[in-house]
């Protein structure tokens, strides 16, 4: 009656299988991380030739490279956020990339309307499901319960529509769980069912599976040169690459994270949450190692923001930007075609987008996950040219 | 991360104990590993109108609230929840004033008191009401306006204080009001302005952030027919509504906290969905603006659709929301609101539709065991909620928590339900609680245990399949009708309350 009699009764068996034919997929693993609150692209990427940028943000554009607290020079024409420092190594050694002025050109500046739209990955009516769930839905070679992980306790809406998701914001949560009779377990699966008109997919055998495939999960150590902030992002990324190196299955993960909407204080927020990206990401990489080259990291957020300041903030904008890590990753470069800040290159004032976020997201899942019903994913969505952001496995 | 992280090493260890102890390493008889096998698809269960009634309106059922719904019937219960005033909640607002005595701190004294010992009372007050409060259906208002005026207690050291006086004064003393005194409350609240940034919006950099909220999650709906420059008017509007902080400045009076700044308020003509606000208004401005928005068509029916997806189903029909709509009336009638919905037809047929939220699932596990308020499993139950990600006041945005099942029915959340359902079972024969239930003290077989609980605890019997595998795991082996003493009665009830928890029909609202 301890917790191995119980795993063997509950399949261990089975869980060993799943995860070998996940060792055997031929696709990258995928990491997306979303800013919710609209990050400031123009601080992220500061474009350094553009004399608006310094007209219309006295107070919050980045000065110049050489500088004190001076933008990072990364081409010439775009910086990178001081606090952004950690990942210029990456950068130069082509892992890691960028693109800007990137977004869902709709005419909404609300978070709720512009990241519905942008997790459920279309525009028209009566869509439910999320693009990570359909693309997950297409896939369906990965029996591992640990598929697919939402690192937040509840489902970003951009996974909605496959029923084995699993969010997991706490690893070590099934300690103690399993010391009951082994009886209990039957009795409680027995109680889930589908026992009310509720409809639901029964979460029953697949928590019972989650259980199972967390204990096994335990005890993998933090590599040496991993030094991860003590954050929420901190923390999430530790526990997805202890799942990654434990050889879980995983091979898609979601991370939120919160407080990007800088209305006020800005410059003293934005810079520590940067930060906080920025060795979180570092951090992960590091703690990777080799499994970094079947790995991607993508980070998004919902909008940009206004060029022109308001006081210590900026309010939502259009034109936002995308950063990618890892597998796949034509690093070292800011991609995107650059619309400029000139009054008539603006829309309605703010930095127009010139990639939608479909295109970039699309390049990634044809090119790196073996996607070939975009269609399904983004329906009404054409893609068309490539970003340039990733290249062909 | 659960950032108020207080019980959480006492959870573990209570759930070690659990583990550690001698409990039933029963074999599970043929019997019911038969019937386990074989459970099909269609399991069904008849959910009274009563039951049903009472569920949504309330944190679960208590033996006490299903006798007096069917004494008086579910009409004249609807009357005497909307009539919530009347209730004597002595023992409850006492225990409350004795235990989280921070939460009843004046607006002066608030202002110095410390965070997190005011965030923390908050927090903890709010389960004891929810399970013990008689005025069941005002705190099932408390948890909707919560979420519709969504306040992160995180934000920063002065909203874990100020939020007392906004949980307090704006969202309790309104919650069964009308939505015009709700509305005009909350944007007076310094909690509110201060999350919202509008503490700092004045005529020369007007902040858009509250305004924009105000528009789409307060009043109209993102739908509801205003556009960016509206926004930008609004924000206009209400340009110097902010906050004093210095608690020299700060008066005791009922208004205490809000500050109008005449001097930082855009004083040019406004306008705002149509409606003139002429120049000059001062802070005028902004109750006409609050007129304008109740009085928008577009907030009623706004309004009336979230209560619909509350209290009805996650897709209610056109014809039933445009009813609650139409009792909405001038002032945004909230119980002329809820008599419509609760009395309609497609409420009462929409039994076991909704998924049961983190908080709402605890609370009502505490209701249905009868346990004072006080009782050591409260700590667990928060505990719950925060790891579920639904700690009370913690969400980040001002959206406020999901309500869709999708966002929350997840293995995880399954998980973390399970672990909380078998410390309550560990719990309650540690103390000796179970002895105190009905169930298993008027009975004489495990039968009757198992019988009992489920009315008790679910409002409905198991399912005949279900039953048999319960009850015979649960009786060791035994014939489950066979005489049983008290001691055998507790333990199989400890698993009983522990699966009969952790059952879907439990989760199921």
């Amino acid at each position: 009656m301890d917790r191995r009699a119980l795993l063997t009764g509950l399949g261990v068996a089975a869980f060993a299988a799943s995860q070998q034919a996940a060792a055997n997929l031929n696709r990258d693993r995928l990491v997306v991380i979303f800013l919710r609150g609209g990050a400031d692209a123009l601080s992220i990427l500061p474009p350094l030739q553009e004399s608006e940028y310094y007209r219309l943000r006295p107070r919050l554009a980045l000065p110049a490279p050489g500088q004190a607290n001076g933008a990072i020079n990364l081409d010439g024409q775009f910086g990178l956020h001081p606090q952004l420092a950690p990942l210029k190594p990456l950068y130069d050694a082509g892992i890691l990339g960028f693109i800007h002025a990137t977004g869902l050109d709709i005419d909404s500046r609300s978070h709720f309307e512009m990241q519905r739209l942008i997790e459920l990955g279309g525009t028209s009516g009566g869509i439910q499901h999320g693009w990570l769930g359909r693309h997950l839905q297409n896939l369906n070679d990965n029996p591992s319960p640990l598929r697919a992980v939402s690192l937040n306790p509840g489902l970003p809406k951009s996974m909605r529509g496959d029923p084995t998701v699993a969010a997991l914001p706490v690893l070590n949560i099934v300690q103690g769980l399993g010391g009951m009779a082994p009886g209990y377990y039957d009795v409680l699966e027995a109680l889930q069912g589908s026992a009310s008109p509720l409809g639901f997919p029964a979460t029953g055998a697949s928590a019972l599976d989650l259980m199972n495939a967390l204990e096994s999960a335990q005890g993998w150590n933090v590599a040496s040169n991993a030094t991860y902030p003590d954050t929420e992002m901190g923390n999430s990324l530790k526990q997805l690459a202890q799942l990654i190196k434990a050889d879980m299955g995983t091979e898609v993960a979601h991370l939120d994270d919160s407080t990007w909407d800088t209305h006020q204080r800005q410059s003293t927020t934005l810079p520590a949450m940067l930060s906080n990206l920025a060795h979180s990401l570092l951090a992960f990489h590091n703690d990777l190692g080799a499994l970094m080259s079947s790995t991607t990291v993508i980070v998004m957020t919902e909008f940009g923001r206004r060029l022109v300041e308001n006081g210590d903030g900026t309010a939502h904008g259009s034109g936002g930007c995308m950063l990618a890590m890892g597998a796949g990753v034509n690093g070292g470069q800011v991609h995107g075609q650059w619309p400029g800040l000139a009054p008539a290159d603006l829309d309605d004032g703010d930095l127009r987008i010139t990639t939608d976020y479909r295109q970039v997201l699309s390049d990634y899942l044809q090119l790196r996950r073996g996607e070939t019903s975009m269609d399904s994913v983004f329906p009404g969505f054409q893609p068309g040219q490539s970003s340039g952001l990733f290249q062909a496995a | 991360m659960p950032q108020f992280e207080l019980q959480r090493r006492q959870f573990i260890s209570a759930l070690g104990a659990g583990a550690a102890l001698p409990l039933f390493s029963w074999p599970l008889s043929s019997a019911a590993e038969s019937v386990v096998n074989s459970l099909g698809e269609s399991v069904s269960v008849d959910v009274a109108p009563e039951i049903h009634l009472l569920k949504r309106c309330s944190f679960g059922l208590t033996p006490e609230s299903v006798a007096r719904i069917r004494q008086i019937g579910r009409a004249a219960y609807i009357e005497e929840q909307l009539n919530w005033q009347a209730f004597d909640d002595s023992a409850v607002n006492n225990h409350v004033q004795t235990q989280h005595p921070q939460t009843a701190l004046t607006d002066c004294k608030l202002l110095v008191a410390e965070p997190m010992a005011t965030g923390n009372a908050l927090i903890d007050a709010r389960l004891v009401r929810a399970v013990h409060s008689k005025a069941q259906l005002h705190e099932m208002m408390v948890e909707f306006w919560t979420d519709h005026f969504n306040i992160n207690l995180l934000h920063s050291d002065y909203v874990k204080k100020l939020k007392i006086k906004d949980d307090r004064d704006v969202i309790r003393h309104h919650a069964l009001g009308s939505f015009r005194d709700l509305l005009g409350a909350s944007m007076l609240s310094p909690a509110m302005l201060i999350y919202l940034d509008n503490s700092n919006s004045i005529a020369k950099t007007p902040v858009d952030n509250y305004a924009r909220e105000l528009l789409e999650l307060h009043t109209l709906g993102v739908d509801g027919g205003y556009t960016e420059q509206d926004v930008k008017e609004v924000a206009r509007c209400l340009t110097g509504w902010s906050v004093a902080v210095d608690p020299k400045a700060w008066s005791c009076g009922y208004d205490a906290g809000f500050q109008y700044y005449d001097f930082l308020h855009d004083q040019g003509s406004k306008t705002v969905l149509g409606h003139n606000i002429p120049a000059g208004g001062g802070m005028q401005d902004g109750l006409l603006l609050r007129d304008i928005l109740v009085a928008h068509p577009s907030t009623a029916k706004f309004i009336a659709g979230k209560l619909c997806r509350f209290f009805i189903s996650e897709t209610p029909s056109a014809s039933t929301v445009n009813a609650v709509a139409a009792a909405y009336g001038a002032d945004g009638d909230i119980k002329g609101m809820l008599r419509a919905l609760l009395n309609s037809a497609e409420f009462n047929s929409a039994r076991g539709n909704l998924y049961r939220r983190p908080f709402h699932f605890v609370a009502a596990a505490l209701r249905s065991l009868q346990l004072p308020a006080g009782h050591s499993l409260q700590a667990a139950a928060r505990y719950t909620t925060e790891i579920s990600g639904h700690g009370c006041y913690q969400w980040v945005t001002p959206d406020g928590y999901p309500w869709q099942a999708a966002y929350w029915h997840t293995p995880y959340g399954a998980i973390t339900r399970w672990m909380f359902s078998m410390l309550s079972g560990i719990n309650l024969i540690q103390d000796g609680s179970l002895m105190n239930l009905a169930p298993v003290m008027n009975t004489s077989t495990v039968n009757g245990v198992v019988a009992g609980l489920s009315e008790q605890i679910l409002g409905h019997s198991l399912p005949d399949n279900q039953h048999q595998a319960l009850s015979s795991f649960v009786s060791q082996g035994q014939n489950p009708d066979a005489p049983a003493n008290l001691q055998q009665r507790v333990i199989a009830a400890a698993y009983t309350v522990a699966l009969l928890l952790s059952s879907a029909h439990f989760q199921a609202n």
